[in-house]
């Protein structure tokens, strides 16, 4: 009884062992029943102990999950084998789970396979973490790859050197057929970078200290890959390199791109002539090593310094025009191009040094200035005689020789005014043209040029009609101012056919507007804009006969006279109707 | 005769200059240079001066000035003739007379009679 007693004991004990063990227990007969299990496989199906005992494996669950149980069920009831470690998934009431399941045949006491008994744990929880950790591999391969890094792990102690897959790939490796291997990789290495890449990590194993290097990949085909590679060494506690750990990252897209930047760069950097760049508030923001070197204060003077002088920014951006001009600064001259960028909200300054040219543009001035100079002092004198012979001449029988000195006086006084144009010119350009103010009486001065004019007409050939009067008097060089006036009467003449001239004076309350109008061939529309520019000389000019001498000179001399008087002078033209030139003077000088 | 010096480094001026006047009926003395003037002027006065703005490197205005201070010679009437139009100005803070070249006879024979008629 004792013992019966203590059996039952036992039994009772065995099974609140196995009721409370994490780990599915069941039997099975060979119809696929449910013989017993135990309390953690009735809860995990959500139902009793009891309920389970003698149901079919069928009903408990889902026909494609039963089917596939049954069947490793059957294989081990007609082997005898067990059959351990199957991963399968399952439906509990926890919803479908992952178990591991081990299965051995069930043997009554004559050792007959009855059945199967199996024990299954749920790994669902280990199962996650593994995908995790797949897919925190694949990300990592992903990343490697579109990062282009790859990583490697050299284990100091086995010498066992792995490398991810990105490595193969920058290194151009087939994984396949080649392991990872220290010697490849050297291999590949640029011969010149060789002793950098081995220095870096024997001084990194001495310093304990990570590096960071880039070098140079060859392959066999000449293609150069530049790499950044990284790397940090572990010790144990006794100091012993365990592993070095690293990475490589192909680099050479960045680097080609770096290069291309550089190469743009050294567009403004290596360039011989001074460059600026400045912002809106006059601010320096770029100046090139050639700017810095000529003009080393240009930063610290900053808008005070020559190179800037009287320039309107705002004007400019306003303008979005190219500006051009000439300044004057650490004893050379500049042609400036001025432009404003858009894009980029500054402006940007180019210098040309132009001092040789405007030396030369100098000596040239100074060669007509002398010239004109000496060539005037014969004129003198050949001007006198000629005009105390045209004066005897008068008195002598043959009528033909006071005719042809009249001749030579009208050439000389062609000559005089070349070189008197020549001088002007010349101290125009020097800013030596010595302006000389007075009061004086505008039509008496353009009846006097009209009737000096017409008096070097030696045939009668043109008629001058005057319309209009100014009324009052104006201040001004009464010289230059007849000059001006001449040159346009002179021209009037050369450019035209024999004929009428038309002259207007149009008075104003503050200026008066003269007019010299021919009825000639007139002058070509794109020749407008620049009759009035130095050595400038009409299609039309060229053309004409060695009596009309010219050097392109009248016209700048008139408009530079004008501009200095604060008047303005213009031009309209029609070709095969003639020309109208007009000047404009105020009437009180300011 | 109304006696004029004319004093000019440019020997054709000198010559024409001395055939115009003279033909106008007056007496003409022509000096190259300052010093045989100078000398000339002690013995001399004459009744007008044409001088040019440079002589041999010597500037007329200079020696304008001193015949307008000089007690002997501040009488006598001086012109300054010149190819250069800035002289205009030079001569009037002098006090002369001013004639650009090259110049008409006509202006000359005005000129020259305004101080000699």
């Amino acid at each position: 009884m004792n013992f019966t007693k203590d059996s039952r004991k036992q039994d009772e004990e065995l099974q609140v062992i196995l009721d409370s063990v994490p780990v599915l227990i069941f039997y099975k007969d060979k119809n696929n029943r449910f013989l017993k299990v135990n309390k953690t496989f009735a809860e995990s199906i959500g139902m009793e102990k009891e309920k389970v005992e003698g149901e079919s494996l069928f009903n408990l669950f889902p026909d494609e999950q039963a089917k596939l149980f049954w069947q490793d069920d059957k294989r081990v009831i007609k082997s005898g084998k067990p059959k351990i470690g199957i991963i399968e998934q399952a439906q509990t009431a926890d919803g479908l789970r992952w178990f591991r399941t081990d299965k051995i045949p069930y043997r009554n006491k004559n050792g007959e396979i009855i059945g199967v008994i199996g024990f299954a744990v749920d790994i669902t929880g280990h199962k996650k973490t593994e995908e995790d950790l797949k897919s925190n591999e694949l990300r990592l391969k992903s990343a490697e790859r579109t990062a282009k890094v790859g990583s490697w792990e050299l284990n100091l102690l086995t010498n066992k050197l792995i490398w991810s897959d990105e490595v193969f790939r920058i290194f151009e490796i087939d994984k396949n057929k080649f392991d990872a291997s220290y010697k490849e990789f050297l291999n590949l290495v640029y011969p010149e970078d060789r002793k950098l890449v081995d220095k870096a990590y024997i001084n990194s194993l001495k310093t304990k200290a990570p590096y960071d290097i880039v070098h140079r990949l060859q392959f066999s085909d000449g293609r150069i890959k530049y790499v950044r590679e990284i790397c940090e060494t572990y010790f144990d506690k006794k100091n012993t390199p365990i592993k070095s750990i690293g990475s490589v990252q192909d680099i050479t897209e960045q680097i080609n791109t770096e290069k291309e930047l550089d190469n743009l760069a050294s567009f403004p950097r290596l360039n011989p002539n001074p460059i600026l760049e400045i912002n809106m508030k006059g601010q320096i923001i770029y100046a090139n090593p050639t700017m810095l070197k000529l003009f080393p204060d240009i930063r610290k003077r900053g808008m005070m310094h020559p190179m800037f002088l009287s320039l309107d920014l705002k004007r400019i951006k306003k303008d979005l025009k190219l500006v051009r001009r000439e300044v004057y600064a650490g004893g050379r001259w500049y042609d400036q191009s001025i432009i404003y960028v858009p894009e980029i909200g500054n402006i940007r300054i180019y210098n040309i040094d132009i001092t040789e040219r405007k030396k030369l543009e100098q000596q040239k001035d100074e060669f007509i200035a002398i010239a004109s100079h000496e060539l005037k002092t014969p004129l003198t004198s050949i001007k006198a005689f000629i005009q105390i012979l045209s004066k005897w001449s008068q008195a002598l029988e043959n009528k033909t020789i006071p005719k042809i000195v009249a001749r030579v006086d009208e050439q000389v006084n062609k000559l005089t005014n070349l070189v008197i144009n020549m001088l002007d010119e010349t101290k125009i350009q020097a800013g030596q043209l010595v302006y000389e103010k007075e009061l004086f009486n505008l039509d008496l001065l353009i009846k006097e040029v009209v009737y000096d004019v017409c008096v070097t007409d030696s045939g009668h050939k043109y008629r001058v009609k005057v319309i209009g009067k100014a009324g009052k008097k104006i201040t001004g060089d009464r010289y230059r101012i007849g000059q001006v006036f001449a040159n346009l009467l002179t021209n009037a003449m050369k450019y035209s056919t024999p004929g009428n001239i038309m002259v207007k004076i149009t008075p104003g309350k503050d200026q008066m507007i003269v007019c010299v109008r021919d009825f000639g061939k007139g002058i070509a529309k794109k020749e407008l804009g620049k009759i009035f520019n130095r050595y400038y000389r009409a299609h039309s000019a060229k053309k004409t006969n060695e009596n009309f001498a010219s050097l392109g000179l009248g016209l700048y001399i008139s408009a530079e006279i004008i501009k200095r008087h604060g008047g303005r002078i213009w031009v309209e033209s029609e070709l095969g109707k003639g020309s109208a030139f007009y000047f404009s003077l105020p009437v009180k000088l300011k | 005769m109304k006696n004029i010096f004319v004093i000019d480094d440019d020997k054709p001026i000198l010559e024409v200059t001395k055939i115009i006047l003279e033909d106008y009926g007056y007496k003409v003395t022509v000096l190259d240079n300052i010093k045989g003037a100078s000398k000339l002027l002690k013995k001399q006065t004459p009744d007008l001066v044409l001088l040019d703005i440079s002589i041999n490197g010597q500037n007329g205005c200079d020696f304008a000035e001193k015949l307008r201070t000089g007690q002997a010679t501040k009488q006598i009437p001086v012109i300054i003739f010149s190819a250069d139009n800035k002289i205009k100005k030079l001569a009037q803070k002098v006090g002369v007379d001013f004639l650009a070249k090259p110049f008409d006879i006509n202006d000359l024979i005005v000129k020259v009679n305004k101080y000699v008629k």
